[in-house]
């Protein structure tokens, strides 16, 4: 019987993706993968949005691991590979989805700031009685925010992907993954006109300082950086990537990672269910 | 005095224009109660969006943000004070 290690994850991602321009193709092959996360869950449907505004063919290759395409199932991947019209090697089966309601937020997709406002309010619903009510109520937030976010900043012509699961239910290390995606201009160009030209990852650093935004007006720019303290405040970690830069923050440090090239951005969280227990 | 009715949820700046799409155009010597007994969760984005949209938008006198929780009360703070309109605010 094969056995299945590689997880896939916000670190990770980058592993299964594979661009081909001079035949136009985009290739995610997760042949080996034995996990996937909420976070590279939104951040393959990025992926298949950006190939499709580059013009690129996409062809995913399914797991091996039947627990995992079972997953990707749940999860409702199929609809955003049907939307964008993916070549698929493998199937998705059929799965039931009554159980893990409080657990699961499949994959969305949202274009409008009443989409974003519905994600959030559903999310907050679901997952209410799994983690403490300030843990919630931070995700409300960052749904919230991330998706207006991309709903005004972003110029992405397939809008945004959500998804959310709770990882480890009972268990002391108990936690949930958030995490909000777009095929845009990513940071660095929305940040331009108004800060100049920067890499990347000098982007991210900026758009998570308090009251940076394109929009010059002098309550705006809380939205990311409100984000970044109230996670981190309750001991949860938040990813950015952008172009090719990848951001990690804890509370203690901000740890940056050279990524491939993604058109848009992906911010993620991870919190704690019960932080101080 | 005008009130409002805060939903349970509320995340984006459109949804605090909508909430005060009702108002005048001018509330100068106008008092605005936004009643948030039952809201439970809300966004920086969104509380910064009521004080602007009613204080500084509308010019509103005052306004009154009556039974919101902790969290709520403090972005309500933080937004005022951005947009230098502390003394107008009044949490009920």
């Amino acid at each position: 019987m094969p056995t299945y290690r590689h997880a896939l994850d916000a670190v990770t991602l980058d592993d299964v993706l594979s661009l081909d321009l001079d035949s136009g193709f985009a290739t995610l092959d997760l042949t080996r993968i034995a996990f996937v996360d909420a976070y590279a869950l939104t951040g393959l449907a990025c992926f298949v949005a950006s190939a499709d505004r580059d013009g690129l063919a996409t062809r995913m290759v399914l797991p091996e691991d039947p627990d995992v395409r079972s997953w990707l199932s749940r999860m409702h991947l199929g609809d955003v590979l049907d939307a964008f019209g993916v070549r698929v090697e493998g199937e998705l089966p059929r799965v039931a989805e009554r159980d893990r309601r409080d657990a699961l937020i499949e994959l969305q997709r949202f274009g409008d700031t009443h989409g974003s406002d519905r994600l959030a309010s559903f999310i907050w619903e679901r997952l209410q009685d799994g983690a403490d009510g300030e843990v919630v109520n931070q995700l409300f937030e960052a749904t919230g925010e991330l998706g207006a976010n991309v709903v005004e900043h972003a110029g992405s012509p397939s809008g945004g992907f959500v998804t959310a699961q709770r990882y480890k239910a009972g268990a002391p290390e108990e936690r949930i993954i958030v995490a909000v995606g777009d095929a845009g201009v990513g940071i660095r160009e929305s940040l331009r006109p108004r800060y100049g030209e920067m890499t990347d990852d000098a982007a991210i650093r900026r758009a998570v300082q308090w009251y940076v935004s394109r929009v010059p007006d002098e309550g705006r720019g809380q939205g990311l950086p409100g984000v970044v303290e109230g996670v981190r405040g309750l001991g949860g970690t938040v990813w950015i990537r952008s172009g090719v830069a990848l951001r990690a923050i804890t509370r203690g440090r901000q740890t940056s990672i050279g990524v491939s090239s993604l058109q848009g951005t992906i911010v993620g969280a991870r919190l704690p269910c019960r932080p101080g227990r | 005095m005008s009130t409002l009715i805060a939903p349970k949820l509320v995340s984006s700046r459109d949804q605090a224009r909508e909430l005060t799409a009702s108002l005048p155009d001018d509330l100068s010597g106008t008092v605005v109660m936004v009643d948030c007994s039952a809201l439970q969760a809300s966004t920086p984005s969104f509380v910064d969006e009521l004080v602007k949209a009613v204080l500084v938008d509308r010019r509103g006198s005052r306004l009154v943000v009556k039974g919101a929780p902790e969290r709520t009360v403090e972005l309500a703070r933080r937004a005022a004070q951005n947009r230098g309109v502390t003394d107008r605010l009044e949490i009920g």
